[in-house]
């Protein structure tokens, strides 16, 4: 089975270099290339990928915008940042704004497919600083219980706290999966959960702001 | 702000006590002025006695006492004495023998009315004879001979106490005549006197009995009480301020009045010792009022008078010894005595007079006119007792503590919502300056964050520029020579390169908010360089044990730690040819640990040319306060062990 793969980035020779990583990988199909927003979003409406590669800094408006939508529009679809160092802040807002997985700039070409295929199959990858970031988010929101948002918001499961706070320490999914007695790819699901997790609350926490502003009725 | 609403309490109380004064002050003085205007006693309500039958009865020796005066009256009047004299009647000085003796004989004036009782005069209605004002020692009354009333039980309040006698049907019969005779026992040096009689029913009369004894007795006790009241309110006062002698010196002032008022008061006894000494309290009483007083208004305005000063506590002392009553002149002492009272009264009170007229507050006005009306009062009354005046007249000395005293109230009332207001605008010029300085150390404060913000980030800037200066800047250098000169051999261009990016990288990784977590820098490492000892096919044994927080561990520590780590990491990489590797933290008292341990051919760590690079380890980890431990044999591994301190000695901290 084959996935289908959009990539929107204004860099010429580094979309080329994913392109060509896309075409070599036999299960991998590259449907389209766009080097800014207006062109990404038409391309991402009628091509329905099943995975976007959206450069966070493109020219004609901001890739989270590009996110956002693909988040909306095509659910079905992964959203994968590309990034020069793992921008922390960069990556923490595009999983905000609903991207599962980020692929560095740099990497090799089979690396490049293998996290294609490993985010299509459920997995997310994690760095320390992200997760250590997320842990912050989701305890932060904790301390913060009473707010009425809290109640809708998602909190973390002990697993998926496990996960974050190993993967804080340094440790790889390789070394997670055993001492949680979890498969390895079962942690790295745990990680796009969290993601989509913490989409959602930024979500409730956006209505909540907005709610304490005044901007949206109850 | 709980002390200062107290005060306002207080004052509030104080306020409502003047004009509770000043209410009861303008009350009395409408009474008084009925009293003294409306000539009640005058009234035709009854028949008046405009002239009266006097005989003298020749001086006895006696003495003073009820059996003697008693004695004294049992005579009843001559038979034979019959001299007209108009009422009110007064004794002229000469008319007797004057001998100065304090035992003196005592001389009877008796004075005979003649009164024809109505024939439809109801026999049920008493038939009152009132005088209002006799003088003398003491008195009797008698009715066709027949003794019917005389004041032996109280005969030494005679000068104060008006003559009232009811007779009822025993004592006569409709449309028959009536002699009355009112013996006076006097002091021939002093003389005696009666106002005018009248006689009428005893609830027309006895009206004007009870305004007079209201006047003369019932005012001078309610004055007493309030001046006791006001005694125990000042002390209270002085008891919770005693630097401030004001209120000390109105107490004492009001128990001297009152002390003086009792004599209008209270009832005397018959025994001449025990009198003696009651006078000699009461007498100088009015004296020490004065003294007191004076002091009071040195209080409000310190422009005393020397000569008042230094005059009034002998005279004080003088007046006091007189009225002692070992001293043998006390019976003639009462008119000088008063009289020296009026005059030094008259005195002081001038003198505080001309002090508020020349620049005296309104306090000292308002007390300086109290004090001529006292003193004028003063001279009224001892006027009346030297029977200079209408002997019908009231002692008004004990209404006057009444005014003196509101208006030294008002002084005090005056004095406390002044001090009160200064002490707001004080307070609020305080508060205000408070604010000021409040406001200046915020601005310093925010000056100060602001400059050392300021040097934080020109430090921060200058670290950035030295490090990318010296990785970044001169790795990129040499690759560009390297190109330039066209010897270009990949593989070292690659490690050059790469160490450029990886030392950017780390550069980025150290901003990264780290909370003093050691962890993070290892783990984001190993997230950097992981790929590359897999690749190398080196096996990675990651070991995290919790640390401790470590205060210290800021950007630049993070970097220099980076490099450290990386070092290690890139000598494996290139030298050791390992198979295996460990990187594993933990806490070691008071030291954190990282092992960097591998399977590698090892080397001799004494050899020269890699000591160039382990004392480069050694001055990274010394610029974090830490050391290097390198454990190699050739052919055994290499570890390497980081120690850095938990805690920094205050000496120690990096700059």
């Amino acid at each position: 089975m084959t996935h289908t793969v959009l990539i929107v980035d204004d860099d010429l020779r580094l979309r080329a270099a994913f392109a060509q990583a896309v075409r070599v990988a036999a299960d991998l199909k590259l449907i389209g290339e766009a080097d800014d927003l207006p062109e990404g979003l038409r391309l991402l409406e009628t091509m329905q990928p099943d995975v976007l590669l959206v450069d966070i800094g493109l020219p004609s408006g901001s890739g989270l915008a590009l996110i956002r939508h693909a988040a909306k529009r095509t659910p079905q679809c992964n959203v994968m940042v590309i990034t020069v160092f793992a921008e922390e802040q960069l990556v923490v807002d595009c999983i905000e704004a609903g991207a599962t997985g980020y692929l560095l700039k740099g990497s090799s070409p089979q690396d490049i497919a293998a996290q294609i295929r490993q985010l299509v199959a459920g997995g997310s990858p994690i760095s320390p600083t992200i997760a250590r970031r997320l842990l912050g988010r989701f305890t932060n929101s904790r301390n913060t219980a009473d707010s009425p948002a809290a109640g809708n918001s998602p909190t973390l499961s002990t697993q998926e706290q496990a996960v974050l706070s190993m993967s804080a320490k340094g440790y790889s999914y390789d070394e997670i999966a055993p001492l949680l007695k979890l498969s390895r790819h079962t942690v790295e699901t745990y990680v796009k959960r969290i993601y989509r997790k913490l989409q959602v609350h930024s979500k409730t926490a956006a209505v909540y702001e907005a709610r304490k502003l005044g901007l949206v009725d109850d | 702000m709980k002390r200062a609403s107290s005060v306002w309490s207080m004052t509030k109380i104080l306020r409502g006590l003047h004009i509770l004064l000043a209410v009861i002050g303008v009350a009395l003085l409408a009474i008084l002025t009925a009293v003294l205007l409306i000539p009640v006693d005058k009234s035709a309500a009854a028949t008046r006695f405009e002239r009266a039958q006097l005989c003298i009865a020749p001086p006895v020796d006696t003495g003073y006492s009820r059996v003697g005066l008693s004695k004294l009256l049992s005579g009843g009047p001559p038979i034979d004495c019959a001299s007209s004299v108009a009422l009110p009647y007064r004794s002229q000085a000469d008319e007797m023998n004057l001998r100065r003796r304090s035992i003196g004989p005592l001389g009877i004036a008796w004075y005979e009315l003649r009164y024809q009782v109505p024939a439809d005069w109801n026999p049920a209605e008493q038939l009152m004879i009132y005088a209002p004002r006799l003088m003398g020692i003491a008195w009797q009354t008698r009715v066709n001979d027949r003794i019917v009333l005389d004041n032996l039980d109280d005969w030494r309040m005679t000068w104060n106490r008006p003559l009232a006698v009811n007779l009822d049907s025993s004592h006569f019969k409709p449309g028959e005549p009536l002699k009355i005779a009112i013996g006076i026992v006097f002091e021939p040096q002093t003389g005696h006197a009666l106002s005018h009689v009248s006689l009428g029913t005893a609830g027309r009369l006895g009206f004007r009995l009870a305004i007079r004894e209201f006047m003369q007795f019932v005012m001078p006790f309610a004055c007493s009480v309030t001046l006791l009241a006001m005694a125990v309110f000042f002390l209270l006062f002085w008891w919770s301020r005693r630097i401030e002698q004001t209120h000390l010196l109105l107490a004492l002032s009001c128990i001297a009045w009152c002390v003086f008022n009792l004599q209008f008061v209270l009832p005397r006894r018959d025994d001449a010792v025990l009198d003696g000494w009651y006078s000699a309290v009461t007498g100088p009483a009015i004296t020490w009022v004065m003294w007191l007083i004076y002091l009071f208004v040195l209080q409000l305005d310190k422009r005393f008078s020397r000569g008042i000063a230094i005059a009034m506590p002998p005279f004080v002392l003088l007046m006091s010894v007189i009225a002692l009553p070992i001293i043998p002149l006390n019976e003639y002492a009462g008119l000088f005595y008063q009289g020296a009272n009026v005059v030094v009264a008259a005195l002081v009170a001038g003198r505080i007079g001309w002090m508020a007229i020349r620049g005296g507050s309104l306090e000292l006005r308002v007390i300086s006119g109290a004090m001529v009306i006292a003193s004028l009062v003063g001279f009224h009354d001892w006027a009346l007792l030297a029977q200079r005046i209408d002997l019908e007249g009231i002692y008004l000395v004990p209404f006057t503590s009444m005014l003196m005293f509101g208006a030294f109230l008002f002084a005090v009332q005056r004095r406390y919502v002044r001090a009160i207001n200064e002490h707001e605008v004080l307070s609020s010029s305080l508060a205000q300056r408070l604010n000021e300085r409040e406001a200046e150390l915020q601005a310093n404060h925010s000056r100060l964050l602001e400059l050392e913000r300021a040097q934080t980030l020109a430090a921060e800037r200058q670290r950035l520029i030295h490090d990318m200066h010296d990785g970044l800047g001169s790795a990129l250098t040499t690759s560009l020579a390297m190109i330039e000169q066209g010897n270009v051999d990949g593989e070292e261009l690659k490690d050059v390169l790469r160490g450029s990016v990886d030392d950017l990288r780390a550069v980025i990784d150290s901003l990264e908010p780290l909370d003093g977590d050691l962890i993070s820098v290892l783990a984001t490492l190993r997230f950097r360089l992981g790929k590359r000892l897999e690749l190398a096919g080196i096996a990675l044994e990651w070991d995290m044990q919790d640390l401790p927080p470590l205060a210290w561990l800021g950007p630049p520590q993070a970097l220099q730690l980076m490099r450290i780590v990386q070092e290690v990491l890139t000598n494996v990489l290139k030298h050791a040819r390992a198979s295996r590797m460990q990187i594993s933290a933990h806490c070691a008292g008071a030291y954190v640990e990282v092992c960097i341990a591998d399977n590698g051919r090892g080397f001799d760590v004494a050899t020269t040319s890699t000591g160039r690079g382990l004392r480069h380890l050694a001055q990274r980890a010394a610029s974090l306060h830490g050391s290097v431990l390198i454990e190699s044999q050739p052919g055994s591994g290499t570890t390497v062990k980081l120690l850095l301190p938990v805690l920094l000695q205050p000496s120690d901290r990096p700059g």
